[in-house]
């Protein structure tokens, strides 16, 4: 009986439901966008990461530890077999390390120069054209961040001076013959990429590599040597660790979305219930008990959350479908300033985040529907009746 | 309590806080109305004639006294209790109609019927004959924002016996309706006076309606002055 007073007293209250839906369902909205967004953000800055430098996995040298320049120069060998193998094979990528400075315009400046097999498809790097460009030098190739940081573009040539493995410094001419576009801040931001076969001419470190990235898929080999295994479950791990530091954040954010939503439900629901004081002194006038006008106005609460629902699914739906699809662009670049955000930015609505937010906005739209209603419905039926205000 | 009597009502004292304060609206009331009657209380503004019709339906309590209504002791009787008695055997018209702004007067008129559990067969039945009774078959399934004063009230005493309640509390039914209106709404009252044993009791001091009333009871500064037999 209640359900059915309540859908008739919604369906006949045509604008004030509307508009009580309205605002219900754009919190929904915004919330799911919103985290929405931000989950895109960090499943983006992941799959970059395992896409242009984990792949599926790697094999470093036992002494490397990226996080650790001035190890750079011990930690490279030959291959073991079966790595080696791998290599042959297709199925992984050989990179040599080192440190180096480069004396852009005059000025100098450390680097990281990375030796990788030009030819390889393992990562997703534009390194062909390392192999293609013949003419040169010591081909380069650099990031869209590191050209802007050097000032120096496509056919600029600057002079490189490293370390080799003898202990001697030697130094040469570097044109950059590319410059990619990637939103790995990681390989862009200090690095040079030259060919791996030069690199270990210059550097004195004949068929030496530091490590070595392999296929997406690959099994783990049974005789690696020394060297040690490292799964995508570790390589990300920093990653992992900044998405952990950064959940409070991320709740925080939620919280803050959903205070708002609930306060802009609160003041909806408030002022319709409020509004609606001599409707209830009718309804106890014509014998409705005071628990059932809570219980009507907060059915009413909850029919309210359904339909934003409904509302959420249907044209706020296309807009989650066409953003999951084809992305949102964003304003500007983030790599320079060391965030791996997408150009378009595509967001993750997950089904966790669509049941814990239609949960949480229901809970949220029947509390706010049952306390007004439940403080109107304690008043004297003749207060109510005369349309007295709610103390 | 006599055996025909709806309402008895005996020292009945009703006071109102104000500030610190108290300010008596009823004082020592002693009053029986007979089922079928057609009552007025009738007095000035602010005399207590609506305060002891709230009263009597169950809507506001009284400070000391007793009240019984259709056999049922008003004092101490639980909000539940009260609402279950409306319910069932009560029936009210305001002086604003006080109707619901989203339903049409069908749905109106089917509102106590609905509390009252009615399956929907005979609900389309009983409002029907009920839209019938005040006159309002074309405007069934108009909003109260497109009836007149006078449609709205018909429609608020349809809704008031509907159900077929032992009584009917009337507050100043007339006080917003013209002349022409208010003999019509009186005859319509009387009418169902008549026809379905109902009683009702009418707080009013609209001198157009007295003619209608069978026993008026005048109130003057919450005290009864005179109960006289019209």
């Amino acid at each position: 009986m209640l359900f059915k007073i309540a859908f008739k007293n919604l369906l006949g209250a045509r604008l004030r439901t509307f508009l009580n839906i309205f605002v219900t369902s754009i919190s929904f909205f915004m919330i799911i966008f919103m985290t929405g967004m931000y989950d895109g953000m960090r499943q983006h800055a992941k799959q970059v990461t395992i896409d242009t430098e984990i792949a599926g996995g790697a094999y470093w040298h036992p002494m490397y530890d990226p996080m650790d320049p001035i190890i750079f120069e011990d930690s490279h060998s030959i291959l073991p077999q079966e790595i080696d193998a791998l290599i042959k094979r297709k199925k992984a990528v050989p990179i040599l390390v080192s440190q180096a400075a480069i004396y852009p315009n005059g000025r100098i400046m450390p680097v990281i120069m990375k030796g990788i097999d030009p030819n390889q498809n393992i990562l997703n790097m534009p390194t062909k054209i390392l192999g293609e460009s013949m003419d040169v030098n010591i081909p380069v190739l650099i990031g869209k961040g590191m050209a802007n940081i050097i000032k120096l573009d496509v056919g600029d040539a600057f002079t490189i001076r490293w370390l080799d493995s003898g202990g001697t410094y030697d130094a040469d001419e570097g044109t950059i013959v590319k410059i990619m576009d990637t939103e790995n801040f990681k390989l862009d931001m200090g690095h040079i990429w030259i060919p791996i076969e030069k690199a270990q001419r210059m550097l004195v470190m004949e068929n030496e590599v530091t490590y070595v990235a392999y296929e997406k898929g690959l099994e783990k080999i049974h005789s690696p040597g020394d060297w040690i295994h490292r799964d995508v479950d570790y390589l990300i791990q920093d990653i992992e660790a900044a998405i952990e530091a950064d959940k409070p954040g991320n709740q925080i954010m939620f919280a803050i979305l959903l205070s708002l939503s609930a306060m802009g439900i609160f003041n909806a629901q408030v002022l319709s219930i409020f509004k609606r004081g001599k409707e209830i002194g009718t309804l106890m006038a014509l014998g409705m008990t005071r628990s059932k006008v809570v219980r009507l106005f907060t059915i009413e609460g909850g029919i309210n959350a359904v339909l934003a629902s409904a509302l959420t699914a249907f044209p706020f739906g296309i807009i989650f479908w066409w953003t999951a699809k084809h992305g949102i662009p964003m304003p500007m670049d983030y790599t320079e300033m060391g965030f791996m955000i997408a150009k378009q930015l595509i967001p993750i609505y997950s089904l966790g985040l669509i049941i814990t937010t239609t949960i949480l906005v229901f809970t949220i739209v029947i509390i706010v529907s049952y306390l007004p209603s439940r403080r109107i419905a304690k008043m004297k039926p003749t207060d109510a009746l005369r349309g007295k205000n709610v103390a | 309590m006599e055996k025909n009597a709806v309402i008895s009502i005996k020292n009945l004292v009703k006071k109102f806080s104000v500030g610190d304060g108290h300010f008596t609206a009823l004082k020592d009331i002693n009053l029986t109305l007979n089922k079928g009657e057609f009552t007025g209380l009738v007095g000035p503004s602010g005399s207590g004639k609506t305060t002891l019709l709230n009263i009597i339906g169950g809507l506001d309590s009284a400070s000391k006294g007793s009240v019984n209504v259709l056999q049922h002791s008003m004092d101490n009787t639980t909000h539940n209790e009260r609402a279950r008695l409306r319910r069932k055997y009560m029936g009210f018209i305001f002086q604003s109609y006080n109707l619901l702004p989203v339903y049409t007067v069908f749905e109106n008129i089917e509102l106590p019927l609905i509390l009252n559990k009615i399956v929907h067969s005979d609900r389309k039945r009983i409002v029907d004959q009920a839209i019938e009774w005040v006159g309002l078959e074309d405007k069934r399934d108009s909003k109260p924002n497109k009836l007149s004063g006078g449609e709205c009230q018909r429609t608020a005493i349809a809704r008031a016996i509907v159900h077929q309640p032992a009584m009917v509390m009337a507050d100043e039914p007339t006080a917003n309706l013209d002349a022409e209106n208010s003999h019509n709404i009186m005859k319509i009252l009387v009418n169902l006076n008549e026809e379905i044993e109902t009683s009702f009791v009418f707080a009013t001091h609209d001198e157009k309606i007295m003619g209608y009333l069978k026993r008026i009871i005048r109130l003057e500064d919450g005290k009864i002055v005179k109960d006289e037999i019209n």
